[in-house]
């Protein structure tokens, strides 16, 4: 009898267990994100989040909708960037969110290159559909970005501008992995990813007036983006001088300064 | 009296007295680089006073050093052989430099006067402490005595040139199953002044070394001895270089279980371990010297290093009427780590940190057996075989990362293995002539710093230089024949020697793989055969009761056959002849050494200059002037010669002249 009792309740334990998940549970694993805006539209609440503070250059951003407080698991999101400058308005390329599934925490993921720092003047317009509620809004927040030497333009002969961004997500000594994302725009609006370019660079320290070896030259991957690694030697102030030639014979050359811990 | 002599001492030690040397005794197995040149009886096992360290012991048996700085820290070559390539041990006991630099070598912990004998093989037959081509250096320290009353000695000298000053004192005391020793030397040395009188900057260093020793005789036949060297150095000035040591510290100890077991069985079990903290930097060099250099100028960049071993020395001996048979199991496991800061001029510039070793671990277990046996009353046989095997790795991530980026595909890790076997005879061709023959083949692994030395500066050759992973080892042929001649008091005694290295460790000069700030840059690399040869003559006789008289003549030659380049480091042919005139009382000794021009220098492989000939002459008187008391003083470079040794990174000369002046008392 004590032991059917003792069976009884571990099974209720474990259905207890079972059931009490009604929201994505913490990724434990992943980053630690940070709420960057957050806004209410038609009973939704939009919630942006990032991996801390947003800084000039690729940034992962992270959607979250919540409808009557619940999470939701099925709707279509975009982005929309734009940046105020008071005589005119740009935007910056973003990554609009692959699906209609957020993560098992409920983040739909996207990503914004932003190309200059501001406090004000960026906003991020998320548009939505709910798709089991056959419901959609928008939201538009303010994000501010912070400054960092992350993203170089140029424009070739023919009037045509480049994006050529850096991305490291480690900077340590030893190999690293390192990506360049090259986009092009007419009006500064809309971007299109390049992908028959050839990127190249090279890794210095102007104060010890070495480089390095063993760098692997960045190959196309998708979507504008070139992947490649670059071998630190040592911590300190570096440089990556990265060569970019467009199809059509224009060259450009820029510069990232990188610290390295 | 004991206390007095302690209290003296202590009085001295914190004045920060020094210097003055013991030669004692050595004894060489098989063919020797050199032996005692004097025959005298009285002339054997005793103490006389230099002003000297253990480079002067090394260079007095006829080795040659690379030296770094003033007197101190030479690089042992031997035969043209180095580094790795050379086993050095300390009672057996393997130590690791950490400095990526060379400017600690094993020998550099080890003080004269704790040094008992000095064995010195040249042909590659001694295998028993480590893998080597063809040369063996083992110190073996000072033992504590059994049933011998309490004894002191108290050693105080000094020298006008860079005004050296030395204390040591040893006190020992044993009853009949305990005995305890303990050796204490403090050193200090200030700037070096050549011969044309101009003084040489950060050239000196001071140094106090303590050695301690046990035992206990657990029964006839049977003991435990546990020893203990300190060995603390600063403030070590090496002008050659870019950098000078600021402290080095080594703790060097060992439990040693020796058993005869019967009249015919010894064996001997050591357990020992050993750490060496190094650390180095510029911060005493003038700060245009370091703007103006070429390696990272315009910026301080201290360097440490650290290197820790643990290890087993098991040793068997079983002899016979006619036979020795040794076997020996020698295991280590060794971890070393360098790095180096970088702290720029222009404080807007941030401090970069590098690393030179990244916690690289090396486990390598050698196993030996050696015979010898004489086949009749002229002719007798040795043999020698040894193997080893030998794991390594890097355990800092980062540094990994960073090296399989400059060697991709490379495997940074891995083990290795060598055999080494000599096989030779020694025949009475007469009463008085005596001919051997000794030839070997040898393999050795390169060193942690050859496969994995980050970014390491050659001041001499400029050139960068970065380990590579992927070096095969080293193997060598050689052979070596000798001959004796002893009659009436005369002895002479001669030796050839040719070498064969395949597959040569050193950087690569075929293509400048890396430019790193405008200087060349290369890897290490096997860089094909490297032929050595080359021969030793001497001889010594006792020309009266009162004067004994030595000579000696050797040379050595060495290049590499691919680059036909004359391969670097290796010391012209140089001679000694020493007179030692007098009584066991009353005693002077005259030494004249010279080297003839070295005009084949390294071009390509680790380019050097030619070096112009060069001799010397040192005078030393030793009066004993109680049976306790000995005065000795002596000049040394009596005739001011300004000159420079081949082997003297950038050529920094020798001392000037000096006069130098010792007291001994034993009590």
């Amino acid at each position: 009898m004590y032991r059917h009792l003792v069976i009884a309740i571990v099974i209720a334990m474990g259905l207890v267990a079972c059931t009490q998940v009604t929201e994505p549970a913490p990724n434990v694993d992943g980053p630690t994100l940070s709420l960057i805006a957050s806004s209410d539209t038609q009973g939704y609440t939009v919630d942006l989040l990032a991996e801390g503070l947003i800084t000039v250059g690729y940034t992962p951003l992270y959607v979250r909708l919540k409808h009557s407080g619940s999470v939701v698991t099925n709707a279509t999101v975009t982005i929309i960037s734009d940046m105020d400058m008071g005589m005119h308005h740009h935007a910056c390329p973003v990554d609009q969110p692959v699906g209609t599934s957020p993560d098992q925490q409920g983040y739909y993921h996207t990503a914004a290159l932003f190309t200059m720092p501001s406090t004000t003047a960026w906003t991020i317009t998320i548009k939505f559909h709910d798709n089991d509620h056959d419901s959609s809004g928008e939201v538009t927040v303010v994000v501010p970005v912070g400054a960092a030497e992350r993203v170089r333009t140029g424009m070739d002969a023919s009037g045509m501008k480049y994006v050529i961004a850096l991305q490291c997500p480690t900077e340590k000594v030893g190999l690293n992995d390192i990506k360049f994302g090259l986009y092009k725009t007419m009006d500064g609006f809309d971007f299109i990813p390049v992908n028959d370019a050839t990127v190249s660079f090279n890794p210095s320290m102007p104060s010890m007036g070495h480089g390095s070896h063993g760098n692997v030259q960045p190959v196309s991957r998708s979507n504008g983006w070139y992947s490649g690694q670059v071998n630190y030697t040592m911590t300190g102030d570096w440089q990556i001088d990265a060569t970019v030639d467009v199809p059509g014979g224009q060259q450009f050359s820029v510069s990232y300064p990188v610290s390295v811990k | 009296m004991h206390v007095a002599v302690i209290v003296a001492i202590l009085m001295f030690g914190v004045a920060g007295a020094t210097a003055q040397d013991s030669i004692h005794t050595y004894r060489a197995s098989d063919v020797v680089v050199h032996a005692d040149p004097l025959t005298q009886p009285w002339r054997q096992d005793r103490s006389i006073s230099t002003t000297a360290s253990i480079d002067d012991l090394m260079r007095f048996i006829g080795l040659s050093l690379v030296q770094r700085a003033n007197g101190f820290a030479g690089e042992v070559t031997m035969m043209g052989l180095r580094g790795g390539q050379v086993s050095t041990t300390i009672d057996g006991m393997k130590i690791h430099a950490a400095c990526v630099d060379k400017m600690d070598p094993a020998t550099a912990y080890v003080e004269v006067d704790n040094v008992a004998t000095m064995h010195v093989n040249t042909v590659g037959s001694d295998l028993r402490y480590g893998q080597q081509l063809g040369g063996s250096l083992n110190f073996l320290t000072q033992q504590p005595r059994y049933a011998s009353p309490l004894h002191s000695t108290l050693d105080l000298s000094m020298a006008s040139n860079a005004f050296a000053r030395r204390v040591r004192v040893d006190v020992g005391v044993g009853s009949d199953d305990v005995a305890i020793r303990a050796g204490y030397t403090q050193r200090s040395v200030d700037n070096m002044v050549a011969a044309n009188g101009v003084e040489l900057p950060l050239s000196g260093y001071a140094k106090q070394n303590l050695h301690v020793s046990a035992g206990w005789r657990l029964r006839e036949g049977g003991e435990l001895v546990a020893s203990v060297i300190a060995d603390h150095a600063h403030d070590v000035g090496y002008p050659s270089l870019l950098m000078d040591t600021r402290r080095a510290d080594a703790l060097i100890g060992s439990v040693t279980w020796r058993e005869r077991w019967s009249q015919n069985t010894n064996t001997s079990l050591k357990l020992y371990a050993n750490s060496v903290n190094h650390v180095m930097d510029d911060y005493q060099r003038p700060t245009s010297e370091i703007a103006s250099r070429s390696f990272m100028p315009s910026m301080y960049m201290p360097m440490y290093g650290t290197t820790s071993v643990i290890g087993a020395l098991f040793e068997s001996t079983i002899t016979s009427s006619t036979s020795v048979t040794t076997l020996t199991v020698d295991a280590t496991s060794m971890a070393a780590n360098a790095t180096m800061d970088m702290v720029p001029f222009d404080t807007s510039v941030a401090i970069m940190q590098m690393t030179n070793i990244g916690d690289v671990r090396v486990q390598q277990i050698g196993l030996t057996g050696s015979y010898d046996v004489a086949v009749n009353c002229d002719l007798s046989l040795q043999a020698t075989a040894r193997a080893d095997i030998a794991s390594r790795s890097v355990q800092d991530p980062s540094f990994r990362s960073m090296l399989s980026g400059y060697y991709p595909g490379a495997l940074l890790d891995g083990t290795k293995g060598t055999v080494s076997a000599t096989i030779g005879g020694t025949y009475d061709v007469a009463e008085d002539m005596t001919c051997s023959l000794t030839a070997g083949y040898a393999q050795r692994m390169p060193t942690h710093l050859e496969l994995y030395g980050f970014m390491v500066f050659d001041p001499q050759s400029g050139i960068v230089t970065y380990g590579n992973p992927g070096l095969r080892n080293e193997s060598a042929l050689s052979a070596t024949a000798r001959f004796t001649y002893r009659v009436n008091g005369l002895r002479i005694t001669g030796s050839g020697y040719v070498r064969m290295i395949d597959d040569y460790i050193a950087p690569n000069p075929a293509p400048n793989l890396f430019v790193e700030n405008g200087l060349p840059a290369r890897s290490m690399a096997n860089i094909g055969r490297a032929v050595f040869y080359g021969f030793d003559l001497s001889s010594s006789a006792a020309v009266a009761s009162w004067w004994s008289t030595q000579g000696a003549i050797r040379a050595t030659w060495g290049v590499s056959e691919r680059y036909r380049d004359p391969l670097p480091f290796i010391a012209p042919v140089s001679m000694t002849w020493r007179n030692v005139l007098g009584t066991e009382s009353l005693q002077a000794e005259m030494t004249l050494t010279a080297a003839v021009g070295q005009p084949r220098a390294s071009q390509v492989i680790q380019p050097e200059d030619t070096t112009p000939s060069w001799w010397r002459a040192d005078v030393l008187v030793a009066w004993q002037v109680l049976r306790y008391m000995r005065l000795q003083c002596g000049m040394t470079n009596l005739t001011n010669r300004l000159y420079h040794e081949h082997t003297s990174i950038n050529n920094i000369p020798v001392a000037g002249r000096a006069v130098h002046a010792g007291l001994r008392i034993d009590l």
